[in-house]
């Protein structure tokens, strides 16, 4: 008698809530409908694979299809673009990546992480120092302290930046137009060293040919649990390719909120857990706020860099 | 050909003073490493470019204004150029169109504009071509290549 | 080694579902390379998402099939519309066309055909023989040595300048002012961008390719449109005699070596084999060859490069990782998914898939070879349709493609831009290939000139220092200069 009186009194409660602040509950995602993730870069790179397996493992999670456009063009600026213009009711998501931040910085874009609302980020790998087999004995801070090494970048190298900024010392750094140059590069030994992401040359890491000499990381990375971080080599730079999902400004909270726990939810999924392992991804989850935090602190630290 | 080949030269010489015109507002950065700067690149294009069209302004001189054997200008009639800027005019407006009224009704506009235009007598082929057309290479994008196709900014 | 083609081959015949895969794949690749502005890399973009559901000894051959059968069917419509269906046909076209419209569509098609699936066949065999050793090989080429490389390329717009050097040098020019708008990637600043973000990554290629040879050949067919509807008479479906078949084997066996050699280096793809492939058939023509005007070898030489490189690109791919061009950079992202991390040890600890992969390759090159003879005599139905509906079709699948690569509609416009461009260009007697030639390796010019300045601290000394780039450079002029006495002699 007691439960069924108090079952109906906040049955009167919530309903006289609902229609007296005329707050509904929010229906999403409806069936029917679908959820686009426009990535703005091409199928088969990095954030396209990390896009498709989060899509993957979601899709369960939220009830409806989620379908992977990919929007080249303007490292990024483009597909971003289009993505800020999508109605912001949740079904247009994009696929954030470091340029999100950067570009606006560098002056290539009007758009930046603070045109979107931050739903969650998904992964972050941190840059790792390579070198070749025949430097195998290479001793890294050395190397690092010696500006007569030269470096495998591109430019704006953040990460070389990012440990310049420690050292004090200016390497030579050859500009290329992304991993697949810069490792050949290495391996060729046309260049002494150059800053990766494990994903990128795991094949010839695994085979011994690229050397993991330090990882620009707080903790050790699961894809590589016996290369030392380079803070714990006494140079404390950290600088990562980071990926998270943002939604266009103006998406209400609740959607952000609906959104942010079924991604999650996605996330300590262990056959998506596996998937990142698998493909040398590091998983590095942050909440909505968080991430919007993390993002903050590092456009302080890219305008530091860049002297702007 | 020779006319033709001099005003060939004198457009590519103008197209390259405005690149060495719009190459002035390309910024060089202070501290680049050594190498030619950003412009630079261009910048000598310009030059050959320049340099090119003098020489095919003077090989084909003689025969332009002196011995007048080649000076025959090299176009296209009357007719044909009405019939390319109206299938050009065509092909723009529709495009225009796409941006507002979408992929479907602007090809099926598109299509059916040319059929007119092509004077098709055949009403099978004046309706169902630009229907056919449209729907099929829609309903390829769209549902096997999953590629979305313009909806329209109208329709949104 | 051969011994592992010969163990995949086992492995495939494990699962006749795998033919159902290819035949669909290379019918598939072969109408999407044929259609203008259709890629093989949408295509392949599309069938990603395939790896995550079905075994990878399925997945792969597909794609694999999609990529081989995409780059023959390009020739396709090289051949019959005067428009490449992709970049790496934009070659085929100098002699495609003419025979054509000779009335020899038929022999156009059936050395295109045997021409690919050859050259496809030969670079598989070297791929599953000499890869590791071609890999090493490209290694050794740094910015110096691409850098030359790209100047041997763009070397190539003076033999295919027959009519008028100067304005094939003019458009080159052209092109390489074309190839620098975007984000110069030394600098990380702007260019002639006008301040669009879709031109930050420059000015998107298919859409441009697109604009400079299907638009123009339409507008051309516009032109006479209302003169009797006269469509080619007199078309014989004959296909290749004996004779013909042993006449081009020699080029075909040239072609596929130097297309193999420049799909393994990382970002040369097929369009730049294709083109060192004619201009190699060209400048080696005996007497009485008459390129230009529909030489079976000058179709036979590009087209065996092109497919040769889709085995030559595996070998980066396979070896190093490094994606040679965005078809590999799709089945990169492939493996990757599927947690296959490509690199020298893929050979021994995914030993069964690389036998999978270069036996569905062989496989996929003969399957191309056999859909393409028989399908010769429906390709021709092609010239039979009237141009008052090619045209709009045509036109249509321009639209459709030029905004499908980056879904934008700004490169719809860009595209009728370059079709007014390319038209008139055509009409003052300025070809379209040396733009699309500059545009293709302008960039690896600039760019890899300037990182070897860094490299050498701002000294040239790297054009005669380094073996790789002598002899690189070495082989350019002595083309060059061989291929302009000829022209001048044939000009006598």
């Amino acid at each position: 008698m007691k439960k069924v009186s108090i079952f109906i009194l906040s049955l009167i409660v919530v309903s006289t809530l609902a229609f007296a602040g005329g707050t509904k509950e929010v229906k999403f995602p409806e069936r029917g409908k679908s959820i686009t993730i426009i990535v703005p870069y091409a199928p088969g790179g990095g954030t396209d694979a990390v896009a498709r397996m989060l899509a993957k493992y979601a899709e369960p999670h939220l009830g409806v299809p989620i379908t992977i456009i990919n929007k080249t063009g303007g490292g990024g600026a483009v597909g971003w673009a289009e993505a800020a213009k999508a109605r912001p009711d949740g079904y247009t998501l994009t696929m954030f990546a470091p340029n999100i931040v950067t570009y606006a910085i560098m002056g290539l874009s009007d758009l930046n992480y603070e045109s979107f609302e931050s739903v969650l980020m998904v992964n972050n790998d941190p840059g790792v120092i390579v070198v070749a087999k025949k430097n195998k004995d290479l001793d890294v801070v050395k190397m690092l302290k010696d500006p007569s090494y030269v470096s495998g970048g591109e430019n704006p190298n953040f990460y070389l930046l990012a440990i310049e900024a420690k050292t004090g010392v200016k390497h030579k750094d050859i500009p290329y137009g992304g991993a697949a140059e810069r490792i050949p590069a290495v391996l060729g030994g046309h260049v002494d060293f150059a800053v990766i992401n494990i994903g990128e040359g795991k094949g010839q890491v695994d085979a011994g040919e690229l050397i993991p000499k330090a990882v620009l990381s707080d903790k050790r990375i699961p894809a590589l649990p016996n290369t030392p971080t380079l803070k714990e080599l006494g140079i404390d730079a950290q600088m990562g390719a980071w990926r998270g999902l943002g939604a266009p400004k103006g998406t209400p909270k609740e959607i952000i909120a609906i959104l942010e726990t079924a991604f999650t939810k996605a996330l300590n999924e262990p056959g998506f857990k596996e998937a990142m392992e698998k493909a040398a991804f590091t998983i590095e989850y942050k909440s909505s706020g968080d991430f919007y935090k993390f993002m903050k602190e590092q456009e302080v630290a890219i305008k530091k860099m860049l002297g702007k | 050909m020779a006319k033709t080949n001099i005003i060939v030269a004198i457009v590519f010489i103008v197209f390259a003073i405005l690149v060495l015109f719009l190459s002035n507002s390309i910024p060089v950065s202070k501290d680049a490493p050594i190498t030619l700067d950003t412009p630079m690149f261009p910048r000598m294009l310009s030059y050959g470019i320049i340099l090119l069209s003098i020489i095919l302004i003077l090989t084909n001189w003689k025969e332009a204004f002196i011995t007048k054997t080649d000076n025959k200008l090299i176009w296209i009639g009357r007719e044909q150029l009405k019939i390319v800027g109206i299938g050009l005019a065509i092909m723009i407006a529709s495009a225009v169109v796409m941006i507002y009224l979408g992929f479907i009704l602007a090809m099926i506009l598109m299509n059916f504009s040319y059929m007119v235009f092509f004077k098709v007598k055949k009403k099978h082929v004046l309706f169902l071509e630009p229907l056919l057309t449209t729907l099929c290479i829609y309903a390829v994008f769209e549902y096997v290549l999953n590629v979305p196709l313009p909806k329209g900014i109208l329709f949104q | 080694m051969l011994s592992n083609l010969i163990q995949g081959f086992g492995s495939i015949l494990h699962d006749p579902t795998i033919f159902l895969f290819m035949a669909i794949g290379v019918v598939a690749g072969i109408v999407i390379g044929a259609l203008p502005g259709l890629t093989s890399t949408m295509a392949m973009a599309v069938l990603l998402p395939l790896t995550f559901s079905v075994p990878s000894h399925l997945s792969f051959p597909l794609l694999l099939s999609v990529f081989s059968g995409a780059m023959y069917g390009g020739s396709i419509s090289a051949i019959l519309i005067n428009t490449p269906g992709t970049p790496s046909a934009a070659a085929t076209v100098f002699d495609g066309y003419p025979l054509a419209m000779k009335g020899h569509a038929g022999k156009a098609l059936a050395t295109s055909t045997i021409a690919s699936s050859m050259g496809g066949l030969i670079s598989v065999i070297l791929l599953s023989t000499i890869s590791p050793l071609l890999a090493k090989f490209a290694l050794r080429f740094a910015a110096p040595e691409y850098f030359a490389l790209a100047v041997f390329g763009l070397s190539i717009i003076a033999s295919i300048s027959t009519q008028n050097l100067i304005k094939g040098l003019l458009a080159g020019l052209f092109g390489l002012v074309i190839a620098t708008v975007g984000m110069d990637p030394i600098s990380a600043l702007p260019r002639f961008t006008f301040g669009r973000s879709e031109l930050l990554g420059g000015v998107a290629f298919i859409p441009l390719m697109v604009g400079l040879f299907a638009i123009p050949q339409c507008l051309v067919e516009m032109e006479s449109i209302f003169r009797t509807d006269e469509t080619l008479k007199n078309i014989k479906s004959e296909l290749l005699n004996w004779k013909e078949l042993l006449y081009i084997a020699p080029t075909i066996l040239k072609s596929s070596l130097i297309g193999a050699f420049i799909g393994a280096i990382p970002g040369a793809g097929g369009d730049i084999a294709a083109f060192t492939a004619y201009n190699e058939a060209k400048r080696s023509a005996k007497r009485g060859e008459k390129f230009g005007s529909g030489e079976l070898k000058g179709i036979a030489a590009p087209e065996s490069a092109n497919n040769a490189t889709t085995g030559g690109a595996m070998i980066p791919l396979l070896s190093l990782a490094v994606p040679g061009d965005s078809n590999t950079a799709v089945l990169l992202g492939g493996l990757i998914i599927k947690g296959l991390q490509p690199g020298p040890l893929l050979f021994t600890k995914q030993a069964g898939l690389v036998n999978t992969i270069f036996a569905s390759m062989f496989v996929a090159n003969i399957f191309m070879c056999i859909i393409g003879l028989l399908g010769i005599r429906l390709f021709i139905k092609a010239l039979n349709i009237p141009k008052k509906i090619i045209v709009p079709v045509v036109l249509t699948l321009s639209v459709v493609g030029s905004y499908s690569m980056n879904n934008s509609i700004f490169d719809v416009f860009v595209t009728i831009l370059f079709g007014i461009i390319g038209y008139s260009m055509q009409k003052v007697g300025i070809a379209a290939s040396p733009i699309v030639l500059a545009i293709i390796l302008g960039p690896m010019a600039e760019n890899n000139f300037r990182r070897a300045l860094i490299m050498y601290n701002g000294s040239l000394a790297f054009l005669y220092t380094r073996p790789i780039t002598i002899v690189l450079l070495a082989i350019t002029i002595f083309t060059l200069v061989s291929t302009l006495i000829k022209q001048h002699y044939a000009r006598r």
